[in-house]
């Protein structure tokens, strides 16, 4: 898998991933992002639900056991956290460039 | 309101132009309860309603339950379908759009074309089936007595002849329609591929506009 192929990731993914550090079932997700964003990202089912297929299949998160059949539950893998974490150091590289730009 | 449901037959492809309708006919008091090319509605409160739609296709029925119950928990009632899905907001007052970017919007075509491609698959593979002996070429289409199979039929005279000829008429044709079905239906669906690819292809353009 080439890694550098996500990078940079969109806010969508970022988000999400950000978010499933703890695990959460979908509508969860939604909640969690509207908080961690003082409800600046507004991000809807339809997209959530397709995102979280995909990242699944990219590997980037993974279900998890759960009581409820009927909600399944998501959280971040290790390579996930790996992604994250690299997408991470370059926005903060920019950051830093940035701040002695301005 | 007299009737209890109506039914209207209707062919959609654009998603953006069936959703304008559903939500037409439901803010004059009639809401979908079943998809279509045959849709059914059932009398309803008119008015404002925020009815959106989805292409999706569950291998599962758990994977589909779950998606239903994410919607559902996420505010968005499942009206009908089982492949177009018709939903709609519990609270239209508030955020009433079932996708947030133009992209996962346009991805619904996408799933769409993967699924109509299947079944051109299936024609397809019906083509090359029923033309792999000598069952049909174009000289045999073009002549439809080598669908009758009694034998000496074309040699037959008067009443028997008639009485022959009328009695194999309809498996003749249902051999000749078996025959011609699967060309037929391999085309239409091409035609019907390229004008979703077509739909797509709008829908990404939007984007950068």
């Amino acid at each position: 898998m080439n890694r550098s192929k996500l990078l940079p990731l969109t806010e969508t993914v970022y988000t999400i991933l950000l978010t499933l550090t703890e695990p959460a079932h979908g509508y969860a997700i939604l909640q969690r992002i509207h908080e961690l964003s003082d409800g600046d990202i507004r991000m809807a089912a339809g997209t959530l639900y397709g995102a979280l297929e995909t990242l699944v299949k990219n590997k980037l998160i993974r279900r998890v056991a759960s009581d409820d059949p009927r909600r399944k539950v998501y959280v971040i893998s290790d390579y996930g956290r790996e992604v994250l974490r690299e997408d991470t150091e370059r926005m903060r590289r920019m950051i830093s460039h940035a701040d002695q730009a301005l | 309101m007299s009737k209890k449901t109506m039914t209207k037959v209707r062919a959609y492809l654009d998603l953006d132009a069936e959703e304008a309708w559903v939500n037409k006919m439901a803010a004059d008091g009639w809401l979908i309860t079943r998809g279509g090319p045959i849709y059914r509605f059932a009398p309803a409160e008119p008015g404002h309603h925020a009815i959106r739609l989805d292409y999706r296709l569950h291998d599962r029925r758990a994977n589909r339950e779950e998606y239903l119950q994410f919607m559902a928990d996420s505010g968005w009632r499942h009206l009908a379908g089982k492949s177009k899905q018709y939903f709609e907001a519990t609270h239209p007052e508030t955020d009433s759009e079932l996708f947030s970017d133009q992209e996962s919007r346009s991805k619904r075509y996408q799933r769409m074309l993967g699924a109509f491609s299947a079944i051109l698959f299936y024609f397809v593979w019906g083509t090359w089936w029923y033309g792999r002996g000598t069952a049909y070429s174009v000289s045999t289409l073009l002549n439809p007595r080598s669908f009758f199979l009694t034998p000496g039929l074309w040699q037959m005279q008067g009443f028997q002849f008639q009485r022959h000829f009328y009695f194999e008429l309809p498996f003749a044709m249902l051999r000749g329609l078996g025959a011609v079905i699967w060309p037929i239906g391999a085309v239409i669906l091409i035609i019907l591929i390229v004008r979703i690819a077509l739909l797509r292809r709008s829908a990404e353009q939007t984007t950068i506009a």
